[in-house]
């Protein structure tokens, strides 16, 4: 057998960390010997199934696979590695350290996963890959063909590939480069809410607390017995809530697409997430975690709403779990030696019954709980997490007259005037973060602790917030959220300034000392 | 010179010569169809004969106008304005209502500073005590003093030494207002050694007296300075008090009065305070902290409050004033149908928006603040009248 010449091969190649996009680089050589095929570099059983991949798709497409004594290195090797993605570099190295393929472009990056007839396919990961790529940019990046819808939202130069066969002719320079041409257009306008506002019927308290929510991305706690429209309230706050900003969605895609191929429509829509969390929910897939870490349905709410039904019925473990992102606005996973922190800014929406039977506030008399059973199911909530719950918003059955409406059902859709009013209220404060020369946010994701000064509170309100919360016994994050709230209140009115008005009206949304406790 | 304040130092003069008493100058007012004392002074030389006196007492009045005070009487009245001392009668409208229905109220009040403070709408807390508190005593007064003048509870008390000293001061210190009840004339000052305070009661609050202007402190009106003090306040609070102390005639006049007696509790073996003890085993209220008598006054306050509601308000007028334009009903109105609403049972923000047609951010503000102040709660999601503070 005729030596092939050069022997050694090195193709980078992009894998997924967390939410981290990484550069790896794929090394193939070539000794004579007992023809072997073995790669290393701390790769998980899918790279260690690569090797039949490669060899078929190398096979299929006419090439020799070599009949020596081949090893494959994936550097850095100290980190833990998995996924399929390592496939097409794994291919390409080989092709050129057999001498089969000559490399005519310089620097390339290049990653997908193989099928046996040498077909590219797409990877999970895609977002993070493309950003990581965003700085290396002089760089041909060859990815799955599927990803340019990604690369184009991105605005990242990359060359989609179907093929082996193609990206081979992209690595020797036979194809020029292409134009991004998106199979998909951003949605600018949303989709109609699915359900609206109008149809909030009898109920203006609740009608408040939605819309203040939204307006300021505060958490809310609807509370009310089964079927007065509990579930309804979070669908009407997803209708009312503004499209996502680029960055936004690019955030959200992050962490979407490192959990799967991510379809066209969900690229292209701006909708705000609304994550609809069964309360079977385990830890790690609330908060994130797994063996790999993989970010949970707290980051996959990012920036829209994390809605939890029938809270009490969580595992109070859960539930506990999530007071650290609530602060934070990230969930940090450690795992091996790695730490991965998730985004997690989300809208907590809880809901609830006020006891198992649900007639505890409406008809107490045909309740069946005892006073006990009502503390023990409501006790099931931490108080720590309805501290963070900034608005309390009751639910009531409604009047015969309102009932008679909902059957009628000729509302006049308000929805989108409450999302165009909502998206001003959120630009106000956004220009009065900008003023103050701090990240923006609204006024519900606002960590700094200088609230008084930020949100535009006198002395005198100052004084009286203080005098409130001490009345109500609140802790000094329970005032701080009274505040922010009395800050959007403000903003909903256009005031510049918080007046004790919008204090008090807050106080009406904070969580009465219920139960039955004497 | 001023003819009102004549009059009723001249009232004053005649019970005090014990010429004729306050019950018998009211009822010869009357019979003389005369509306005010006012007038009784202009005419008294007329309406002071056999019909309306006793023999004796003719004697004595003969004997009294021949004393120094009635011959010179008018350069008395000049000395007694020139103090600032103002008065009010019985039968003055500003006199206060509550005083009105108790008996053995001194017909005449003689005053120095700012009469509102004796409103009927303000809640005024008496505190009093042992002339020598201990280090306990002295703390629980200013602490309760302070606490609950922030809460615009006018402190009534005696301008004596000990207690009542710390309780005018605990309030001034903490920009309240206070009252002083003396029991000498507003002209003189005892203790000596509190001019400072008494000067600064004067400009700032208000001292009260129903003697002569010119009488000096006599150990035997004491006691009797006591029931005016338990009378002009909501109720009374005893912070400590020994065995015998004269506190305790405060104590009774109060419960004589109606008016609630709180005590503070101390250690059992401790002397000074002795007398709270044996008062809370007599059932008086037990004052642990100022929230204690806060509550108890935003109870009474509030069925005051309750029933003049129901008085003024005419729910008719209200509704269709709220048919024609809800939003300009007034923060007080909207109270009132509010507690209409909540008195009978109660209501959901959301029932009380759709049965009274008022604005939700109207009610829910009112709410807010009712919350705030303690007269409403929240239970099983709707609103309840309470009484706790």
């Amino acid at each position: 057998m005729t030596q092939i010449s050069p022997k050694n091969a090195r193709v980078k190649t992009l894998y997924l960390q967390g939410l981290e996009g990484m550069v790896a680089e794929v090394e193939a050589s070539i000794f004579p010997g007992l023809p072997s095929f073995e790669v290393v570099g701390l790769g998980d059983s899918s790279i260690r199934e690569a090797k039949e991949r490669v060899r078929a798709s190398i096979r299929s497409c006419g090439f020799i696979f070599p009949n020596q004594r081949l090893l494959v290195n994936i550097s850095p090797a100290y980190l833990h590695k998995s996924g399929s993605s390592f496939d097409l570099a794994i291919a390409m190295a080989i092709l050129l350290a057999t001498g089969q393929v000559e490399q005519q472009v310089r620097d390339v990056v290049i990653y997908g996963e193989l099928s046996l007839t040498g077909e590219v396919r797409p990877v999970p990961g895609s977002v993070s890959r493309l950003l990581c790529m965003e700085n290396e940019n002089e760089k041909t990046c060859i990815v799955p063909r599927k990803d340019m819808d990604e690369a184009y939202l991105l605005g990242v130069k990359v060359r989609g590939v179907e093929t082996l066969m193609e990206a081979i002719s992209v690595v020797c320079g036979y194809t020029n480069e292409d134009e991004i041409d998106p199979s998909y257009e951003l949605d600018e306008d949303l989709p109609e809410p699915s359900v609206d506002i109008s149809t909030l019927r009898g109920q203006p308290a609740a009608l408040r607390a939605i819309t203040l929510a939204a307006a300021g991305f505060h958490n809310m706690l609807l509370v009310g017995s089964p079927g007065t429209g509990k579930s309804l309230s979070a669908r009407i706050l997803q209708g009312i809530l503004p499209p996502l900003t680029k960055e936004e969605k690019i955030d959200l895609l992050r962490v979407e697409s490192s959990l799967t191929v991510l379809p066209k429509e969900s690229i292209s829509s701006m909708e705000r997430p609304f994550r609809y969390v069964h309360h079977t929910c385990t830890p790690s897939a609330m908060v994130g975690g797994g063996r790999n870490a993989v970010p949970g349905e707290i980051s996959r709410a990012l920036n829209g709403i994390l809605f939890l039904d029938e809270l009490p019925e969580f595992s109070p473990k859960v539930l506990d779990l999530l007071r650290v992102p609530i602060e934070t606005g990230e969930m940090k996973v450690s795992r091996n030696n790695c730490t991965n922190v998730f985004p997690a800014r989300f809208m907590l929406i809880g809901a609830m019954n006020p006891c198992r039977c649900g007639k505890c506030l409406e008809s107490p008399s045909e309740c069946t709980c005892s006073p006990s059973m009502i503390t023990s199911y409501q006790g099931k909530v931490s108080g720590a997490l309805l501290d963070r719950m900034d608005i309390y918003c009751p639910l009531n059955r409604i009047s015969e007259d309102s009932l008679l409406e909902t059957m009628k059902g000729d509302y006049s859709p308000e929805s989108l005037k409450w999302r165009n009013r909502v998206e001003e209220v959120w630009d106000r404060q956004f220009e009065r973060c900008k003023d103050a020369g701090i990240a923006a946010v609204r006024n519900g994701e606002c960590r700094e602790n200088n609230l008084g000064e930020l949100f535009r509170l006198g002395q005198k309100e100052m004084e009286y917030a203080a005098m409130v919360a001490h009345q109500m016994q609140l802790s000094v994050r329970g005032l701080q959220r009274m505040v922010r709230l009395s800050r959007t209140i403000a903003d909903m009115d256009d005031e510049r300034d918080v007046k004790t008005e919008h204090i008090v009206e807050a106080v009406s949304f904070r969580l009465p000392n219920w139960g039955e406790k004497k | 010179m001023d003819r009102k304040l004549a009059s009723d130092l001249f009232c004053s003069l005649l019970m005090a010569n014990h010429i004729m008493s306050g019950n018998q100058i009211l009822s010869t007012i009357s019979r003389a169809g005369i509306e005010t004392i006012e007038s009784f002074w202009k005419s008294h030389v007329n309406l002071m004969n056999a019909d309306n006196l006793s023999p004796d007492q003719i004697d004595r009045f003969e004997k009294f106008r021949e004393s120094e005070v009635y011959t010179k009487f008018e350069t008395y009245v000049d000395y007694v304005s020139g103090h600032g001392i103002g008065s009010v009668d019985r039968l003055d409208p500003a006199y206060p209502g509550y005083m009105q229905n108790l008996t053995n109220m001194p017909l005449v009040l003689y005053y120095k500073g700012d009469i509102t403070l004796l409103d009927e709408k303000k809640s005024r807390l008496c505190i009093v005590g042992t002339r020598r508190p201990s280090a306990y005593g002295r703390r629980v007064t200013r602490e309760f003093s302070e606490i609950l003048s922030r809460h615009d509870l006018v402190i009534v008390s005696g301008l004596a030494r000990g207690v009542d000293t710390h309780a005018h001061e605990g309030c001034l210190s903490a920009g309240g207002k206070t009252i002083a009840v003396m029991p000498c004339g507003l002209d003189r000052i005892y203790p000596k050694e509190n001019r400072d305070l008494f000067e600064r009661i004067a400009k700032e609050g208000l001292l009260l007296s129903e003697l002569l202007p010119g009488q000096d402190p006599v150990r035997k009106y004491f006691p009797a300075r006591n029931r005016i003090l338990s009378a002009i306040s909501d109720c009374v609070l005893i912070t400590e008090a020994g065995k015998n102390s004269g506190t305790l005639h405060t104590a009774s006049f109060a419960a004589a009065q109606g008016r609630e007696v709180f005590a503070v509790p101390s250690i059992i073996y401790s002397e000074t305070a002795e007398g709270n003890l044996s008062l809370l085993r007599d059932g008086a209220s037990v004052a642990i902290e100022p929230e204690d008598i806060l509550a108890y006054l935003a109870k009474a306050v509030f069925f005051r409050e309750l029933e003049e509601i129901k008085d003024v308000y005419d729910r008719k007028v209200l509704e269709s004033k709220i048919k024609e334009d809800p939003d300009s009903i007034t923060s007080d109105e909207v109270r009132r149908i509010v507690i209409d609403y909540l008195s009978s049972c109660e209501h959901s923000v959301d029932e009380i928006v759709r049965e009274s047609g008022l604005p939700y951010r109207s009610v829910i503000k009112e709410l807010g603040k009712m919350e705030l102040e303690g007269s409403v709660t929240r239970e099983r999601q709707k609103y309840v009248l309470t009484i706790r503070f």
